[in-house]
């Protein structure tokens, strides 16, 4: 077992497994050797943690991610790959922004690769087929194009 | 609840990238169009996935239809694009046709993006060069129709926007099936008043087919000649030429040599300080008309030339020039299309035109027969430095006419006592040229004689596919065969095939030429595979020697995936 703590002090016991699906903790752990110090999450509330900790007990049987899937994928592959996502990874992403953002940041950080790619998926999901303003308004976009560079942007909206 | 923070653009760029992945073009540019920093993120990635990771440097634009994004789309919404270097537009109808499309609608697609081009530009600070490509393989052009005032218009106005962005090459390719029945035609008939009426039956058949012309509608009209209009409504030029810094200009467009525009024309090349011509004249344009009409007005429109690249399909356009290239007193590189006609230019023995000089020229491209009836027919050219020849296929030299013109080269040229470096380049033979290798004989090294004033040569036997170590044994003695030919040898380059054994090769072929011919500095040049000549996949071309309009125009192009590959620079000879 090991003991994560989050930045607001919440403590948590994770199966060690679970717990090394995070390359940071993973590294870490291997840094300290045998000890039940508990290992400081500094950047992941636990808000946020317990969304990251519920992903990797679900995912911690799946294999791990091998670099050079993306070189031999076919495109219909990567494009299965980027359009299909499980049930349960459709239902664990529909969360309210901050939070997905805050989980891309959490996964960056504790260097989840197969997390941060869902993630983002699912932010690119938000935005497939969708046009400028709808863009905009699904993600609190505000327009700061000057008068000039607006200008320029419609007009080629416009022709196209 | 209610949220008013945006987070997309907030998170790290490293992150925006990771998402951008999962992402198609389409979306890119909508995304791209949201804010400054997802514009400043997104722009990149979108060139980078369209292949072009330097924007500034070169660009290749192929445009799409209405309502689709396309590689312009992502430049005209790039924020940070402030000028471009050199700047290649390729329009193409080729890449999304319809069944639905007229040429009308074609055409008026033509001319909406050739407007969003002149968008971009007229934002931009400044373009280095600027090449304009029109595609139209899939509309028949009509010049009469409606549609053809807004697109000559747009063209116009490219042109001048280049201009004011300090642009100084500008090169136009306009391709289309000309001998479509159905394209172009001539929207103008052209008459010498003094003299004989060009074209009688022309005449009289426009009457029938265009009862409505009067004789009295004459549209053009100057020293001697005059211009009708044949269709009606034709396009006219808007507005004339601005003055502009253009030093090269490259016209491969029928409309732009014909009337109206041509006086367009002319008067760009006035306005500019011209150095640098390439021109292809139409294949409509008739003797008279280019001598009485397009080649004076030429000759006073670019008065201080230097390098001429000049095109035509027909001998008698390619004579009357010459009759007058005294007139291009500046002139020091010419260059000649090779023609795909066969004949001789001339039964008779031609005879050097008096005080027809060529004071200043240094080099000339061509084929031998082009070498030797200029050269006779210029009566001198003290500063000739370079004679480079092509012998393509495509010219169908024989090997004794080769020798006769080489012959007559070397005759000119030893009376007028110059010795010009001359260059010769064998290629695109197909298995001709095997043939006309293992069959050298004795009469042939006779031949051979002339050939001897030839001190650099290019040998592309490409075509020999020297699988086999058998096969490669014959292509070298072949290329032996061949460099016995031409005894003033003082350099050779060989091309070889790529393959696996291609160190082995190139030592093999070297050692076997040293062996022989000790005095020769031999240079093999590697070439791919899929670049290998084959009879009918000629990819060793020069300007003088590509096959068409369309091939000379856009062989300097770089990465057009959806047209012929671009063989240039593969080739040593590349200087011709």
């Amino acid at each position: 077992m090991v003991i994560l703590i989050t930045s607001d002090n919440v403590k948590y016991v994770v199966e060690k497994d679970v717990a090394e699906l995070s390359v940071l903790v993973k590294n870490m752990l291997e840094d300290i050797g045998p000890s039940d110090e508990p290992i400081p999450l500094h950047n992941v509330t636990s808000t946020v943690f317990n969304k990251v900790l519920e992903y990797c007990i679900y995912h911690r049987n799946d294999p791990p991610p091998s670099d050079d899937d993306e070189g031999c994928a076919s495109p219909l592959h990567k494009y299965l790959a980027s359009h299909i996502c499980s049930e349960w990874d459709q239902r664990f992403f529909d969360v309210d922004q901050a939070l997905l953002f805050d989980i891309i940041l959490a996964a960056n950080y504790l260097d989840i690769k197969t997390l941060l790619d869902d993630a983002c998926k699912a932010v690119a999901h938000l935005i497939q087929g969708k046009s400028t303003e709808e863009i905009r308004g699904i993600f609190n976009i505000v327009n700061d194009f000057t008068p000039e560079e607006e200008a320029r942007v419609k007009k080629e909206n416009v022709s196209s | 609840m209610t949220r008013r923070q945006s987070y997309l653009p907030e998170i790290p760029a490293e992150l925006l990238f990771i998402i951008f992945q999962h992402l198609e073009s389409e979306d890119l540019t909508n995304v791209a169009q949201c804010c400054r920093r997802l514009n400043l993120t997104t722009v990149p990635v979108v060139m980078a996935k369209a292949g072009f990771p330097n924007p500034e440097k070169i660009y290749v634009v192929k445009l799409g239809r209405k309502g689709h994004s396309d590689e312009l789309t992502p430049l005209v919404i790039d924020i940070t694009l402030t000028a471009m270097e050199k700047f290649y537009c390729v329009l193409s109808d080729k890449r999304h046709w319809h069944d639905h499309d007229t040429p009308d609608s074609q055409i008026a697609d033509f001319t909406r993006n050739i407007r969003r081009v002149i968008q971009l530009m007229s934002r931009l600070s400044s373009i280095g060069s600027m090449t304009l490509v029109i595609a139209s393989w899939g509309s028949p052009w009509f010049f009469g129709r409606e549609v053809a005032q807004p697109f000559t218009d747009a063209v116009l106005d490219l042109v001048k926007v280049s201009i004011e962005k300090s642009c100084t090459a500008f090169q136009i390719l306009h391709s289309h099936p000309a001998t479509h029945p159905a394209s172009v035609g001539k929207p103008y008939k052209f008459e010498a008043i003094n003299g004989v009426q060009v074209q009688k039956l022309g005449r009289s058949l426009t009457r029938r087919l265009f009862p409505s012309l009067s004789s009295g509608n004459v549209d053009f009209e100057g020293d001697g000649w005059r211009y009708r209009k044949l269709r009606s409504p034709t396009a006219t030029p808007s507005a004339m030429p601005v003055q502009g810094n253009l030093t090269s200009l490259d016209i491969s467009c029928e409309f732009l040599l014909a009337p109206p525009f041509s006086t367009w024309t002319f008067g760009l090349m006035k306005s500019s300080p011209i150095t640098r011509l390439t021109l292809s004249v139409p294949y409509f344009v008739a003797q008279e008309e280019f001598k009485l009409y397009l080649l004076p007005h030429l000759i006073a429109a670019v008065p201080s030339l230097q390098e001429l690249r000049f095109a035509s399909s027909k001998i008698y356009i390619l004579t009357a020039l010459v009759e007058k290239l005294q007139s291009f007193a500046s002139l020091e590189k010419l260059a000649f299309a090779l023609l795909s006609s066969t004949g001789p230019y001339s039964a008779t023995p031609i005879e050097p035109m008096a005080e027809a000089g060529l004071s200043r020229l240094l080099s000339f491209t061509g084929s031998a027969r082009q070498a030797a009836y200029l050269f006779q027919r210029s009566a001198f050219y003290p500063n000739l430095q370079f004679v480079n020849i092509i012998v393509d296929y495509s010219d169908k030299p024989e090997r004794a006419d080769l020798a006769r013109n080489f012959a007559t080269l070397n005759a000119i040229f030893s009376s007028r006592c110059i010795s010009p470096c001359i260059s010769v380049c064998l290629t695109n033979h197909g298995p001709r040229l095997r043939a006309w290798s293992s069959n050298i004989e004795r009469q042939d090294h006779l031949q051979a004689r002339h050939l001897s004033s030839v001190s650099r040569l290019t040998l592309d036997l490409p075509r020999f596919p020297a699988e086999t170590n058998e096969e490669f044994s014959k292509q070298i003695n072949t290329t032996l065969a061949w460099m016995d030919m031409f005894w003033g040898l003082k350099h050779v380059t060989i091309l070889l095939v790529d393959s696996a054994s291609i160190e082995v090769r190139r030592m093999r072929m070297v050692d076997a030429v040293n062996a022989e011919f000790n005095d020769v500095e031999v240079s093999i040049s590697v070439v791919k595979p899929s670049l290998s000549s084959t009879p009918d996949n000629r990819s060793h071309y020069h300007w003088s020697n590509a096959r068409d309009s369309w091939v000379r125009g856009t062989r300097e192009i770089p990465s057009m995936p959806f047209f012929l590959p671009s063989a240039a620079d593969n080739y040593a000879c590349s200087h011709f």
